[in-house]
């Protein structure tokens, strides 16, 4: 289904199961937490089993747990859940002295590695980490500050946008090199990670459109990554700029950079030649994280279930629906897919899922842009986000900060940041009548 | 709302409530004196933990004053009693109560595993590493070592630095478990707390200090959770708890004691530990009492189901249960309940201590017992689950989950 769906069959944006079977049936803020309910009881053991190291926090080595020391020496989180707490979505900070810890700031310089991949900062690395064990000077602190952007509905109605700009203070390591570009990025959801890794490749390209052929505005494509391991290009899945091959390579990135511990995938401890006391600190082994529990925890999410709809019944969410299709955002946020046969993963295998996305790369505009290419995605692009949970965020997370770096405070001013390929489908909305806004802002509360 | 409880199990229910001291004399909702019973039992149970808290405290200030062999013998013995009653209370936990809500002192008190080097110095270990910065030893940069403090290190947000609760008064009173040999725990000699100097940066006085501070905020914590539950003329928990919605109520109750039975014990406590078979991967890893915690943990569950529990003092909190209920509905339903608790308990007594040795990857038999008893919770609280399907209380999540 490529184009614009003017108005045609809502029935599909309506439908509750948005996980298959995976779906479950919870409004709590552990709505993202939940095990599948189709895993068997020895799929639900090795469930709990990642979700006890996703959840408990890594320590500094020595510790008498030594399985779970190796923390640092630089980091931003000591655990997964402090950035993907709940399961779900991280934000910037939100007191002036508060350094972000579930918003990474990337470093990359403007030419990219032989293989396309983003080359760090010399000093700083291929992040910033606002924290250190004890001994170690961390990497300084960051601020956010924002600017104002104002606008007005079609209708008249005021709105504020804020635009955020980063500065560094206190750095401990020499200075920033000064072509080093910054994208920030906060830690998505990360319920229905595995639906979406098994995903055909085929039925993602189908709407792989990069010259605009069909002419409807919209040309999505996908961004193919640098696989060390395999030594080869693969499908980018995960990531706001889809860097991530799958979830193993985008957990242990995450282990690497910003809990500072290594993994089989990423055996090195990322110190830079100024970092010398980091590279001097003690490790929790080699690797610190055992392949053993890298692979509960990467099965772990891959059995989270996915919340069920909510208020499909009711006649403002269905003309909702309507206007989500007539306006273009199913063009990007695209309702269905069906899962692939996976071997010795059964839960996700054939699935008919609803993830409201394209798992494609959009150009979405100067004012999201970063400025900084991540292997083919270029600086302005971004991938569709996927809008399944959306509307349970503010229960599970307490908080609806929203695109790539938090900056929206909530679904209308995500849209309203919308641009690039998205200006028309923005504007759409802009100009609505109030009630249609509403209307589409209560379907999007029902994903 | 309530589907059709026959009228002698109404009857029932009605003749043994005034064993609990109820004074309702026509309950609205045949199912509230279960509910009673519960809050009663909660809150007994929490006094005890803090009743074992305060003994603690009490060993703790005998051994700074006068520290020996005795005095810290004893005040290991005082933190082994006030594991039990706290074990009890874990089957209170998982669904966001007093004690592990957004605010609820869960983490702060039973925190694990605890970020040693932040604590304490620890020895060179086979990475021969050398101890890092930690609160004790710095007074430049930690000059006052209060309760205030310790809270202060479990920042907001998820980052969660473990310096505080249960194992960080295990830790100073054990010291690291360097299994050597296997059989024993930590070996923290009593002279760690007699002052070298007279100077209040003295480290083994600034480690007394730690401990006295971490002990006064575990009693703190407990008594914050005990008054949710205490009768007041302020609304708090227990109004809530007592006045809401049945069925939620209900609902807390059957969730606290599956997810503990099968997210907690069988997965976190046991099965992990089964599979990476480290052998400090246990949550008492300091004193090696995890398997007679698990046992405890087991214990407080049948408090909940059966409502009946023994205080430390003898007397007996009980009253119309869940399994009164149950019962009632599907007989079928609770002799497979009553089948697994039995199986569970008599698992869980096989497991032998110390923990740290069962789990040993070439202990055949150890392990065999670990898995037994994992087994036993998981088949449990699939039980939990099908008596609470009897009584139309639906856990979502094991909902429509076969054996």
């Amino acid at each position: 289904m490529t184009g614009c769906s003017k108005g045609g069959a809502t029935a599909e944006l309506l439908q509750p199961k948005s996980g298959g079977d995976m779906t479950v049936v919870e409004t709590s803020r552990h709505s993202f937490s939940r095990p599948a309910p189709n895993l068997t009881v020895a799929q639900r053991g090795e469930f709990f089993i990642g979700n006890a190291f996703f959840n408990s926090p890594w320590v500094v080595a020595p510790a008498s747990a030594s399985a779970r020391d190796g923390l640092g020496p630089l980091f931003n989180a000591r655990s997964c859940d402090a950035c993907h707490n709940n399961d779900g979505r991280g934000r910037p900070p939100v007191k002036d002295d508060e350094q972000p810890v579930s918003l990474v700031l990337q470093f990359a310089t403007p030419t990219p590695g032989d293989n396309n991949e983003p080359q760090a900062d010399p000093n700083y690395g291929g992040n910033f980490n606002p924290f250190a064990i004890g001994g170690i000077p961390a990497e300084g602190k960051a601020r956010i500050r924002h600017h104002e952007i104002k606008g007005e509905y079609g209708d008249g109605t005021p709105f504020t946008l804020l635009a955020p700009e980063y500065s560094f203070e206190d750095l401990a390591y020499g200075e920033l090199a000064p072509d080093t570009k910054l994208s920030p990025r906060v830690a998505p959801s990360v319920f229905g990670s595995g639906l979406l890794e098994a995903i055909p490749e085929a039925q993602i390209l189908e709407r792989n459109d990069p010259e605009d052929l069909n002419k409807d505005g919209i040309s999505g494509r996908p961004n193919h990554v640098w696989d060390p391991l395999t030594k080869s290009a693969q499908l980018g899945r995960f990531g706001w700029k889809l860097n991530q091959p799958s979830i193993a390579h985008q957990t242990a990135a995450a282990f690497s950079s910003e809990i500072g511990m290594s993994t089989s995938f990423r055996p090195n401890q990322i110190c830079t030649p100024v970092q010398t006391a980091c590279a001097a600190a003690p490790t929790g082994g080699d690797p610190e994280i055992s392949d053993e529990i890298f692979n509960h925890m990467v099965n772990y999410q891959r059995m989270l279930a996915v919340p069920m709809r909510r208020n499909l019944d009711s006649p403002e969410v269905k003309r909702g629906a309507g206007l989500f299709a007539g306006a273009g955002c199913e063009a990007c946020h695209r309702a269905t897919f069906k899962t692939d046969s996976v071997k010795d993963q059964p839960w996700l295998s054939g699935q008919t899922i609803h993830p409201f996305t394209d798992m494609l790369l959009h150009d979405m505009g100067t004012g999201l842009a970063d400025g900084r290419a991540d292997f083919a995605a270029s600086g302005s692009e971004w991938r569709s986000q996927p809008l399944w949970g959306i509307g349970l965020q503010k229960t599970v997370n307490n908080h609806t900060q929203l695109l790539h770096d938090g900056r929206a405070r909530d679904v209308s001013e995500a849209i309203l940041w919308h641009g690039g390929e998205a200006e028309r489908a923005k504007e759409t909305f802009r100009t609505m009548s109030k009630e249609d806004r509403e209307a589409l802002l209560k379907f999007i509360d029902s994903l | 709302m309530l589907a059709s409880v026959s009228k002698a199990a109404v009857a029932a229910v009605l003749i043994v409530s005034l064993g609990a001291g109820c004074s309702r004399s026509q309950p609205k909702d045949p199912r509230q004196p279960v509910l009673e019973t519960y809050a009663q039992i909660v809150l007994a149970t929490y006094e005890d933990t803090i009743a074992t808290a305060r003994d603690l405290d009490t060993a703790i200030d005998a051994l700074l004053a006068n520290p020996s062999e005795e005095t810290l013998n004893a005040a290991r013995e005082r933190w082994r009693a006030a594991r039990i009653p706290y074990a009890y209370s874990e089957a209170f936990r998982f669904y966001a109560g007093p004690i592990d809500s957004e605010t609820g002192p869960e983490g702060q008190l039973n925190g694990w595993p605890l970020d040693e080097n932040h604590i304490d110095a620890v020895a060179l270990d086979k990475y021969n590493a050398a101890p890092g910065l930690n609160i004790v030893g710095d007074a430049k940069s930690f000059p006052e070592i209060t309760p205030e403090l310790i809270a202060a290190q479990n920042e907001a947000g998820g980052e969660k630095n473990i310096a505080s609760g249960y194992h960080a008064v295990e830790f100073l009173l054990w010291g690291q478990d360097a299994n050597d040999p296997p059989e024993s725990a930590g070996h923290r000699p009593y002279t760690d707390f007699v002052p070298q100097t007279k100077e209040p940066t003295d480290v083994n006085t600034r480690r007394g200090k730690y401990l006295k501070a971490a002990s006064t905020l575990i009693v703190r914590d407990l008594e914050s959770v005990a008054a949710q539950w205490r009768e007041s003329k302020e609304a708090n928990y227990r109004t809530s708890f007592l006045t809401g919605d049945t069925y939620t109520s209900l609902k807390h109750m059957l969730t606290g004691i599956a997810a503990l039975a099968e997210v907690e014990m069988a997965g976190e406590r046991m099965n992990v530990p089964l599979l990476s078979s480290d052998q400090e991967e246990e949550q008492s890893c300091f004193s090696d009492l995890t398997a007679d915690e698990l046992r405890a943990n087991a214990a407080g569950i049948e408090h909940v189901y059966f409502a009946k529990y023994q205080r430390r003092d003898g007397t007996t909190v009980s009253g119309p249960s869940l399994a009164d209920l149950i019962k009632a509905k599907d007989a079928r339903a609770a002799e497979e309940i009553e089948a697994r608790i039995t199986r569970t308990r008599e698992a869980l007594g096989a497991v032998k201590n110390p923990f740290d040795r069962e789990i040993l990857a070439d202990n055949k038999e150890g392990r065999e017992r670990m898995q037994a008893s994992i087994d036993a919770l998981r088949a449990e609280a699939l039980s939990f689950s099908r008596g609470g399907r009897s009584i139309e209380i639906f856990l979502s999540d094991l909902e429509g989950l076969g054996d």
